[in-house]
């Protein structure tokens, strides 16, 4: 019961976040795309710049890491889903966090979006056992990390993180301007 | 209140970044699990149907493991939703009910295309074992290889999209 209360939780406050970062539009989210708005660019580094500076940090005094199962394992389905999933999204508006987003704010478009989201879903749920594509074979050692591939430490790696994300930024502010934004 | 917040009550994207980065952290530390949203399809499938799963990814919400371990998957959609609906109600002052479309853009057309880019993210969603939430967002958070070469191909994704679709966004 506490893993679902938690789970709950921590749902709430993710939900809160993404109606407040405006990602409950999808001309907001669209905009990114059309280089007129890079909130979404913005909001998303910064939040894994943040949070991985976080997790490093309370680690590091002590907390338990999260499980490596936790990381997941580059294929080719990761690589062929997260197409689709950017294409997806520029057709329909959504993400799946956005869709539910949409939706509490009164958008019917988010509704069907999200509704349609499962027939999608199972339907390569019923293909993909009928197909001989092996998407699933590892294109690197399980569990992965940037550390681990790279050889060097995960400090290094945040300090990339944090400096790919302010030049981003920048980038993004200067494009916003460009647009009249 | 309006160096915290744009016109229209949504959070500057500085402090929308630190919010949700906090709370990836918190959701890792705590629960020691990612952000998940399309993994509650996973529980709608029946197991038995099912032969194949990536069964050494724990965020791909393996479609082979049993429902009732992801259970909490269902809480934490469920908590999304309050959440955002919660926020919604204070930034609007109540519920509009609404169709967010393109400049020119008819409701059918934009429900068509809803429905289309629903479809095609679900099968995306259900071949990467996760979406932007799981995968990109918590992934890259504990820099997951397959987290960050994912983000790189759903933002070439969305802009090989945007070469036809895009001029349905148009303000």
């Amino acid at each position: 019961m506490l893993e679902n209360l938690s789970s709950l939780l921590v749902g709430v406050l993710f939900g809160a976040s993404l109606d407040l970062a405006g990602f409950g539009s999808p001309r907001k989210l669209n905009d990114q795309f059309l280089l007129r708005d890079f909130s979404m660019f913005k909001v998303m580094f910064g939040a894994v710049a943040l949070a991985a500076s976080v997790y490093l940090l309370m680690v590091g005094v002590g907390f338990s890491p999260a499980p490596r199962s936790v990381i997941p394992t580059l294929d080719l389905a990761v690589l062929v889903g997260g197409f689709l999933l950017g294409a997806g999204l520029v057709v329909g508006g959504y993400c799946p966090g956005t869709a539910l987003a949409g939706a509490a704010g009164g958008r019917f478009d988010a509704w069907l979006f999200f509704a349609m989201m499962y027939p999608g879903y199972r339907f390569w749920v019923w293909l993909e056992p009928q197909v001989t594509l092996s998407l699933h074979a590892p294109l690197l050692p399980s569990h992965q990390t940037l550390p681990d591939l790279l050889g060097v430490s995960p400090i290094s790696i945040l300090i990339g993180i944090c400096v790919a994300c302010l030049l981003g930024w920048k980038l993004g502010n200067h494009l916003e301007a460009r647009a009249g934004r | 209140m309006s160096r915290l917040f744009n016109p229209d009550r949504t959070l500057k994207p500085v402090l929308a970044a630190a919010l949700m980065g906090a709370i990836v952290a918190l959701s890792l530390l705590w629960t020691q699990k990612g952000i998940h949203v399309s993994g509650v399809f996973s529980l709608l499938c029946d197991p038995a149907a099912v032969s194949q799963a990536a069964a050494d990814n724990a965020l791909s919400c393996s479609i082979d493991s049993p429902a009732a371990s992801k259970g909490w998957i269902a809480w934490m959609v469920a908590g999304i939703f309050i959440g955002a609906l919660l926020t919604s109600l204070w930034r609007h002052r109540g519920l509009r009910l609404s169709i967010e479309r393109g400049h020119g853009v008819r409701p059918p057309v934009r429900l068509m295309l809803a429905a289309a880019g629903g479809s095609v993210v679900g099968i995306g969603a259900a071949l990467a074992g996760g979406c932007t939430s799981s995968l990109g967002l918590t992934g890259s958070a504990v820099f997951s290889v397959a987290a960050f070469a994912f983000l790189a191909v759903f933002f070439i994704g969305g802009f090989a999209a945007r070469v036809f679709f895009g001029r349905f966004w148009n303000a």
